[in-house]
């Protein structure tokens, strides 16, 4: 059923059983993707789907539900939840709905060329793709994952205060695995490519960065045991961010799940050439949103500048708690989940060296550029990590072999104030979250190995 | 769910240019959720999940496509889209499989028993029990600064009916809550964590000991709190029971799934009947196990599920198979087949995954090691595979010394090859115990459980800070 008319039939029903107030957050999607495997169509995927989110005040407290079936037979029981649920919120700070901003950054995600490209030319590429990966070596054993995708979605934030927001965005993307075997080992190389518009999709440069990953990893060994100067490049650094970022947001602090809390804020912690920044909208990333999701206008902001802890991230609720104002920050999991805080386009400034003179710069020391295990060797609430990790051995200031089966550990707070130099080649990494990162490089981290 | 001539009527259009094999998924979820912080209720949820999957198989390929509209309109056009996408024709004879048969074998109907539905006792109740764990926590040791406590009950209403004559249904009800305590002094902080679920409603919970749950996580968040950091290198470990078994499901189970074998990308491909494991190891999948986590009564592809051994005394016996990655193996599907729901076609999966017991008793295990590291409870951990390469968390650990358990050790990773290890697998106790977990991989997060006894690894690398 068409979403508007069931929305003024929700909204008339939450009047009628007493709710104080009342929103509901639409969301739909569209999305195409095609794996090749070995030159033939492996899975081709086609998808189209919605569902609303339900929050609404009821005896103060904010009670939610949610639908994937937009049945009007399921309003009933959709209110009847969201009433029980409100009715056991314990929690002092009450969550509002919020009625709106008076301006909000234009912002243009849509991109209706992604639209231009038939379904038939993107299975073409992928199986290109693929035939040129597996021509570029002969170790190559085989391009996994080897894939095509495009997607769009549609948000809508309506509530009873007359907040009435939408906007939709779309992207494409490919990417591989390309697998090299020798003397038995198999080593891995992964690649992606993120964009507007599949002509500028080059299929070949994707493949050959994926094949030269994997086939750098072969006849890889670990290094002794010690401690190393280490350069993160982009995606590990992103990898190690995308997990720690969660210490910025101000919620956690609030709880005691991070260190970081608001009488930090003015306090140096990391190293004074370290900014990072978490803007709603910047031209260094493809992912922009103008609101979030409680239709707080999105903004622009120093997380950390020159090393001292400029905010933290919030939303509305956390903001009330902290006396400041929301920073925009408000997420869901998914249309059907509670409002919580994440990073927007979250990103490390990058410095002036290239990633070459990061690494010649380096006498004896480990390059990083595969992390496992991200979540499950992270203490996000100490910073401790211990990470496995594959990667370079750097002698003399260059790559001498490759470098697996070891783990890097340290701890993220100190290892914002270990990092010594900033790289120039920021890339942002859409599927860490959102965060944009140049290689750097730290001292400090102990490598467990031979 | 769906009406049989409206099945009939998609199955005939999704099969009209050639493929070889149409299905339906269809699902209506219902998921109920608490969180609780320090005690407190923050976070209240309910809502229903919604919508119908279309496969269809040509060779060995699939399209696949989901949405929620299932109106006759919607899904005849997606029907009909999708079998678009299937290259016509390709098949040598250039025919089109005209003769669709459904209800050609038993129609399948299960249901999980439910003793106590959730709504019967209401929220309200299972808010105190939730509360009765933090309070636990807090009481244990005044280090504990911050507890969590979330409850979550899933239905699952599930169809799924295919033009080879699959018509099957069923209604699984899970319940589990997680259960969390952090302790801390100064910087330092450290976390303490149990899940424990199953099949059911609230009698799950019912038959817990929720201050209990409080007070050991409390315990091993004070204890890691004050423990030193974990030496690195390469030593002998001693995995205990219970949520130990992760090491063999990432390590090992893992490369058995067909999602992997078919392609040739798992370091177990052509090793059935072949020595991959210590002969002391006998590992089975096992999605039989009354009102266990993992356990189904059908897979995601209508075929009822059974007891897989995978090794036996040492020697690979089976893969986990499914039916598309069958059919580019030659073998027939183990009921392995698994989606997190119908966003996903179906792959490949584990159920409930275990080491069984050996002989071994755990004392002698631990007087046996003369220095190593034991791994009390472990953590997640992902592996790769290809080449095998694993890795895991510690969340308790202690150091071993002169066959003794010593101090408590805290931030220490196992990493290591899966094939590897199963052959240093020098011992395994007699103490099984299951933990559970939700599995991430190709078709989604499924909940799993992992399984084994007290087990010990000769060398392993350990990643720690020391």
């Amino acid at each position: 059923m068409d979403y508007k008319t069931f929305r003024d039939e929700v909204f008339a029903q939450a009047k009628a059983k007493g709710f104080e107030d009342y929103e509901l957050y639409y969301s739909a999607g569209n999305g195409f993707s095609v794996r090749v495997f070995k030159g033939e169509i492996a899975e081709y995927k086609n998808s189209s789907t919605e569902g609303v989110g339900f929050r609404g005040t009821y005896g103060g407290k904010m009670g939610y539900s949610y639908s994937e079936k937009l049945d009007t037979a399921l309003i009933v029981p959709m209110l009847a939840n969201a009433m029980a649920n409100a009715g056991i919120i314990e929690e002092e700070e009450v969550e509002k709905l919020y009625p709106g901003d008076k301006e909000y950054q234009k912002v243009d995600g849509y991109s209706p060329a992604i639209n231009d490209t038939e379904a038939s030319e993107k299975i073409q590429m992928a199986l290109d793709m693929e035939k040129y990966a597996l021509s570029l070596d002969p170790r190559l054993t085989m391009a996994d994952y080897c894939s095509v995708a495009n997607q769009e979605s549609h948000v809508a934030i309506s509530n009873s205060y007359g907040l009435d927001l939408s906007q939709k965005t779309n992207r494409a993307y490919a990417y591989m695995l390309a697998r090299a075997e020798e003397d038995g080992v198999t080593k891995s190389g992964m690649e992606v490519w993120y964009g507007k518009n599949f002509a500028d999709f080059d299929y070949k440069s994707l493949a050959k960065k994926a094949v030269d990953t994997a086939v750098s990893y072969l006849g890889a060994s670990p290094v002794p045991t010690g401690e190393y100067p280490v350069i993160f490049d982009t995606y590990t650094a992103a990898d190690l961010f995308g997990v720690f970022s969660k210490i910025f947001i101000a919620e956690s602090g609030q709880k005691g799940f991070s260190l970081l809390n608001k009488d930090k804020v003015g306090e140096t912690i990391a190293a004074p050439h370290v900014t990072i920044r978490d803007d709603g909208i910047t031209e260094l990333s493809l992912e922009n949103s103008a609101f979030d999701a409680e239709g707080v206008a999105t903004q622009n902001k120093a997380v950390i500048e020159n090393g001292v802890l400029k905010t933290l991230l919030y939303n509305t609720k956390s903001a009330a708690k902290d006396g400041v104002e929301s920073t925009g920050n408000a997420s869901k999991p998914s249309f059907g989940g509670a409002i919580s805080t994440s990073t927007g386009n979250f990103y490390l400034v990058p410095g002036e060296k290239s990633f070459e003179d990061l690494i010649s710069g380096v006498e004896n020391g480990v390059l990083i550029t595969e992390l496992a295990g991200l979540h499950s060797g992270a203490n996000v609430v100490s910073g401790d990590f211990s990470f496995s990790a594959d990667g370079f051995l750097i002698e003399n200031g260059k790559i001498a072999r490759p470098i697996d089966q070891i783990t890097v550990a340290g701890n993220f707070y100190e290892l914002l104030k270990n990092i010594s130099e900033v790289g120039s080649d920021l890339r942002f990494h859409y599927f860490s979250g959102l965060i944009g990162m140049p290689s750097f490089l730290t001292g400090g981290l102990k490598i467990a190995g031979l | 769910m769906l009406d049989k001539q409206l099945v009939y009527d998609v199955l005939t259009v999704a099969l009209s240019t050639g493929g070889d094999l149409a299905e339906i998924f269809v699902e209506n979820t219902a998921k109920d959720t608490i969180e609780m912080i320090n005690g407190q209720v923050e976070k209240a949820g309910w809502g229903i999940d919604y919508g119908l999957g279309l496969r269809i198989i040509q060779g060995t390929g699939a399209v696949y496509a989901y949405t929620n509209n299932t109106s006759r309109e919607s899904l005849m056009k997606l029907a009909k889209e999708s079998a678009q996408a299937v290259k016509a024709g390709t098949k040598e004879d250039g025919s089109i499989k005209s003769v669709i048969t459904l209800d050609r074998r038993e129609r399948l109907s299960f249901a999980d028993k439910v003793a106590i539905p959730p709504e019967k006792v209401g929220k309200k109740t299972i808010v105190e029990q939730l509360r009765a764990a933090s309070k636990a926590s807090y009481e244990f040791d005044p280090l504990v600064t911050q507890t969590s406590g979330n409850y979550i009950h899933v239905a699952q209403n599930m169809f799924v009916a295919n033009s080879n004559g699959v018509w099957a249904e069923d209604r699984r009800v899970r319940t589990r809550v997680l259960v969390q305590a952090v302790a801390s002094e100064g910087h330092e902080k450290q976390t303490g964590y149990l899940a424990p679920g199953a099949k059911g409603g609230y009698e799950i919970i019912e038959s817990l000991d929720m201050p209990g749950l409080g007070r050991s996580t409390a315990e091993v968040a004070v204890t890691m709190l004050k423990a030193d950091l974990c030496p690195g290198g390469r030593m002998p470990v001693i995995i205990d029971n219970g949520f130990g078994g992760v090491i063999f499901h990432e390590a090992c189970a893992h490369s058995l799934e067909a999602t992997s074998v078919a392609k040739g990308a798992s370091v177990f491909c052509g090793k059935i009947g072949e020595k991959i494991a210590a002969p002391c190891v006998n590992a089975i999948d096992d999605g039989t196990l009354l009102g266990e986590w993992g356990t189904l009564n059908i897979d995601d592809e209508g075929t009822p599920t059974r007891r897989n051994v995978l090794i036996e005394n040492g020697v690979l016996k089976s893969y986990l198979v499914d039916y598309l990655n069958g059919l580019k193996m030659g073998t027939p599907t183990t009921a392995s087949a698994r989606r997190e729901s119908y966003r996903f076609a179906p792959t490949s999966r584990m159920t409930n995954t275990y080491i069984l017991p050996g002989a071994d008793k755990t004392e002698e295990i631990i007087a046996d090691t003369e220095y190593g590291l034991y791994a009390k409870q472990m953590g997640g951990g992902s592996v790769d595979p290809a080449s095998g390469q694993f890795n895991f968390a510690v969340l308790e650990a202690y150091m071993i010394r002169d066959g003794k358990i010593a101090e408590p050790v805290r931030g220490a990773t196992l990493i290591g090859k899966g094939h590897e290890v199963l052959m240093d697998i020098d011992r395994v106790a007699d103490n099984f115990k299951a933990g559970q977990g939700m599995c991430g991989s190709l078709s989604g997060s499924v909940p799993t459980n992992v399984g084994q006894p007290m087990i010990r690894v000769k060398e392993m690398t350990v990643g720690g800070r020391k």
